[in-house]
């Protein structure tokens, strides 16, 4: 997760960035210039030479009112308004050793396990072996430091115009995903590979948080699931699932994270995606989904030509595609199938969901 | 102040076939405390597993095998002899890890089941030996979109018990068949063993995206899977069998180690196109975009004698080597002192982590034949005399201070390489292990003295394999010639194999000279053939290499090809790594797969001429 990036606290659209309190199109900005003292006191010398007499009486007793819905805030209003409700939703329940992220109900949703500092140890031939790919993937490690939105951008078309609420919309789900993550995070503390030899020597600055699960492999996979949700094409799912799998390889590659801390993420960021589109249309949750403990069990993958494939979980490189998509696969009956959704449902998420699936249709034929 | 002290070399040339090797073990892969490497490293041991095989080919005994496809027993094989490997049998010495091995035959019918031939005989078979092949690119499929590779021996894949090579994976074309029908190509490389991002010392070179030997063979016989045009359907039709070999940290940049793979791997592929098509294979043409720059270029060398040798014995198959003439500009030279030019520099650079090399060859041998050395700064030479079989180190300081820096060995006549000569070799210059000393960075001056009509070859390596736990090492600096008396030259070959053995030999034309590279232009186009030699290609299946194989110095007017798009636009666009993507591409391997596939249409379609170049 970027503490600095797109939607961290001096991003963007964070709290001192453009679209931010104190931003150029902020709340406390006037319609046509930057706020000031000279502005203000200019505009009361203007009110005092057109105003006449005035005996305080209101105009009309129907004030006009904003846009519905959501229009009329700015975007760092809405992203306050649907963060809360997002974070509210969900309570994250940190541990040492096994961590659970669980639906205001109390029905959990994701559990997961921390694997032992011998599992992680078990890692490091892979790091080494990912370590190969340094130089190939530097540019990409490099700008996935903070920023993923613009790779997902490359395969569906993201924009300020025209996907406007699914940028917002994408970027509350990876915010919320830092939520959930850094608790989690701090809660299990499993050191970084770095701790375990100095010959790992990371080629970018390992963050000062803790490793399981990977931040980017949680968001990245959350993004995918929204997006690919949203566009409904079976392709752009492939190929998005295929770039969120990338994204957090390159964390391993640049030696900041295991495998199986993206294995978690993965996971993680699945569930969490699939729960906000289900939370947006008052659907049932996703099933609970189990990460660990780390003997991973085999599983099994129906491939798009209808065959099975047994994916064994490497204990040295527990983070293939295949496995994520293994261990998601919605083939077994949910075990949270049918738990109904809130009563209060979501209406800021539902607003932001019915905005973003507008701008995906497609034109009429 | 460094002095040449005659000494004795611990293992050559009885052990160590080759003079690199020895100043191998001597110089790399020490311990951090200055002992000899530990058998863990994985380059060692896989060396020495190469090369206790390779020894113990000829001395099989019990239920091994040998290698040797004159030995095979049960199945019937050629009456002529095609790859015995004649290095002598070596005693095994106790504790030798290489002695524990279990060695596997290519050839043993017992271990595994046969290839399956093609239902259709073919009219030619595409054979590429290189490293980082992808086997599952678009580019390598059939009409039906199915691989067209039917088998690939992946040198650095994890061996298995049953597998019916003596080290590495061969993979087959069920393998391949199985591993296509996985949702990426990324999962089906590593279902196949082809990228292994687990075990330190596999293969996984594919994962790269400067994968050489996919856009070789992409270039060779590749075909768009949207291309609808006669030549590409042919093309579709043409078989592969590949040999991936290692990574260089096996092979070291200088090659010194390739020769024992490439045998190998020739081996494999002449047992293979035996499996497949009995004695009477088709047309086979075979790429072998490698070099080795250790050793004379003149065509001499055992790898060279079984190469001609099975070229000879099979007149089907054709084969494609680049000159490598890419760095020939910096590394090659010849002193001639008739001519006055009895000196020339060496340039060696500072900080270099690894060892560099000048090989010296002279055009005849005498008594009085010596090779000078100067080293930076130092204004007296070290006159070497040309004593077969001597070695000299390079010692720096006196008494207890003194430390060895480099060595000379003078190779004796009767060892791999024929012609009198040295291999000077230098240590690092850069930061070291303790224990072991830095050689002087500069330029060294290399110059020879003797009578008569006395020239001599000197060419340049430097190593930069380094340590098994890099890739290649980008620490790794260029050593270089320098202008002083004799001057680098561009004619001829940096590569030891081929020359004068019946390979084509193929040259990168250099559009924007508008020149051949490479080529002994006072003999270009051959006699009696201008009207009809094309400037840029050529009827393959008339040329072979032409050069004087024991000639002095070496040539290789060999076929020219394109190495570069246009006059402006250095390099060639291939396909790259991954199917879908664009690689540039430089060099005379390059150019080679051009020469592989314009042979290969001559073979497939009847009538094909290639294009002219005006």
């Amino acid at each position: 997760m970027a503490e600095y990036g797109k939607s961290g606290k001096s991003g963007k659209s964070g709290k001192s960035g453009k679209s931010g309190k104190s931003g150029k199109s902020g709340q406390t900005d006037h319609a046509g210039g930057e706020l000031s003292a000279h502005l203000s006191w200019a505009l009361a010398l203007a009110r005092d030479g057109i105003l006449g007499v005035w005996n305080g009486r209101a105009d009309t007793d129907r004030p006009y009112d904003p846009l519905p819905g959501l229009d009329y805030l700015t975007p760092a209003l809405r992203a306050d308004l649907i963060d809360q409700e997002l974070v509210s939703a969900l309570s994250v329940r940190p541990g040492a050793d096994v961590a659970r992220v669980h639906l205001a109900t109390g029905a959990p949703l994701v559990t997961l396990h921390r694997p032992s500092a011998a599992q992680f140890a078990r890692q490091m031939p892979a790091l080494r072996c990912y370590a190969e790919l340094r130089e190939d993937r530097l540019p990409e490690i490099l700008e996935q430091t903070d920023d993923i939105l613009s790779f997902f951008a490359m395969v569906t078309h993201l924009d300020e115009s025209q996907r406007k609420w699914t940028l917002e919309l994408l970027e509350a789900v990876v915010r919320l995903c830092i939520a959930v993550e850094m608790p989690l995070k701090h809660g299990f503390r499993a050191p970084r590979p770095h701790a375990y030899s100095h010959r790992v020597q990371p080629v970018i600055q390992t963050p000062a948080h803790a490793a399981y699960p990977s931040g980017h492999a949680t968001e990245a996979y959350a993004v995918a699931t929204v997006l690919g949700l949203l566009s409904g094409d079976p392709a752009a799912v492939a190929m998005l699932r295929r770039l969120a799998h990338r994204i957090a390889e390159n964390r391993t590659v640049a030696g900041v994270h295991f495998p199986h801390d993206s294995l978690a993420g993965a996971i993680l960021g699945i569930t969490l995606g699939e729960w906000v589109v289900a939370a947006a249309q008052r659907l049932p949750a996703p099933p609970h989904r189990v990460v660990g403990p780390f003997d991973l069990e085999p599983v099994d993958l129906t491939l798009d030509n209808g065959t099975t494939k047994r994916i064994d979980f490497d204990p040295a490189d527990s983070f293939s595609a295949e496995g994520v998509a293994a261990l998601t696969s919605n083939a077994a009956p949910p075990a949270n199938g049918d738990v109904a959704p809130e009563p209060a449902g979501h209406p800021i998420l539902a607003e932001f969901w019915q905005k973003a699936q507008l701008e995906w249709r497609h034109a009429a034929p | 102040m460094i002095t040449a002290q005659q000494t004795q070399a611990s293992g050559w040339p009885d052990l160590d076939a080759s003079a690199y090797v020895n100043w191998w073990k001597q110089a790399e892969y020490r311990t951090d405390a200055g002992g000899p490497c530990d058998a863990d490293l994985g380059s060692a041991l896989n060396f020495a597993k190469v090369r206790a095989f390779a020894k113990k080919a000829t001395a099989g005994s019990g239920s091994e095998k040998t290698a040797s496809v004159a030995a095979a027993e049960q199945t019937p094989r050629r009456t002529v002899p095609l790859w015995p490997i004649a290095l002598p049998p070596v005693a095994p010495s106790p504790g030798d890890p290489a002695q524990q091995i279990v060695l596997t035959p290519i050839l043993d019918a017992e271990f595994g089941q046969p290839l399956a031939a093609p239902t259709c005989r073919p009219a030619a078979v595409m054979v590429v030996i290189d490293k980082h092949i992808n086997p599952l690119h678009e580019q390598f499929r059939d009409e039906e979109a199915r691989p067209r590779i039917l088998a690939q021996w992946l040198m650095e894949g994890a061996w298995r018990a049953d597998t019916r090579v003596p080290f590495g994976r061969e993979v087959r074309q069920d393998d391949f068949h199985r591993a296509a029908d996985l949702p990426t190509e990324d999962a089906g490389l590593r279902d196949l063993g082809v990228a292994n991002l687990v075990e330190a010392f596999a293969s996984r070179g594919a994962m790269l995206t400067s994968a050489h030997g996919t856009s070789v063979l992409a270039l060779a016989a590749g075909t768009d899977p949207e291309d609808r045009s006669p030549e590409a359907a042919a093309l579709r039709t043409v078989p592969i069998l590949a040999v991936s070999l290692p990574s260089n940290r096996l092979l070291s940049a200088s090659g010194v180690f390739l020769d024992v793979f490439v045998d190998l791997a020739l081996e494999w592929v002449d047992a293979r196109l035996t499996e497949l098509f009995g004695n009477a294979p088709p047309p086979v043409v075979v790429n072998l975009s490698y070099g080795l720059a250790a050793g004379p270029k003149d065509g001499t060398g055992d790898l060279n004698e079984r190469l001609r040798g099975w070229l000879q014995a099979c007149p089907q198959v054709r084969l494609f080597m680049p000159a490598g003439n890419d760095g020939l500009a910096r590394g090659h030279a010849v002193l001639d002192m008739a001519q006055g030019k009895s000196s020339i520099g060496w340039f060696v650079p500072p900080s270099d982590p690894l060892s560099t090399f000048a090989e010296v060859w002279f055009s005849h041998a005498g008594p009085d034949c010596r090779l000078h050395l100067c080293p930076p700064g130092q204004d007296e030479a070290l006159s070497l005399p040309m004593v077969p079989g001597a070695v000299f180190d390079l010692v720096a300081g006196s008494g207890g201070a003194a430390e060895t820096i480099g060595r000379v060995y003078i190779l004796p006549g009767e060892s791999t390489f024929k012609k009198i000569g040295c291999l000077v070799c230098i240590a690092p210059t850069g930061p070291r292990r303790i224990g072991f000393a830095r050689a002087p960075a500069g330029i060294w001056e290399i110059s020879v003295s003797g009578t008569g009509d006395l020239r001599a070859a000197v060419s340049l390596q430097s190593e930069r394999s380094l340590t098994p736990y890099s890739r290649e090492s980008p620490a790794a600096r260029l050593v270089r010639l320098t202008d002083a008396g004799a001057r680098p030259q561009r004619d001829g070959t940096l590569n030891a194999i081929g020359p004068g053995t019946g390979a084509v030999m193929v040259n990168g034309l250099d559009l924007a000279a508008v020149r051949q590279i490479g080529a002994d232009t006072e003999t270009w186009p051959p006699p009696g053939e201008e009207a009809e030699m094309p400037t840029a290609f050529a009827a393959l299946a008339r040329w072979t290499s032409r050069g004087d194989p024991l000639g002095f110095p070496p040539t290789a007017d060999g076929v020219p090809f394109h190495a570069d798009r246009s006059r402006t636009l250095s390099g060639l666009l291939a396909p790259g790594y991954r199917s879908g993507t664009t690689a540039t591409v430089e060099g005379t391997s390059f150019s080679t797969a051009l020469a592989s596939r314009a042979a290969l249409l001559a073979l497939i379609q009847p009538g094909f001429s290639a294009p002219r170049e005006d």
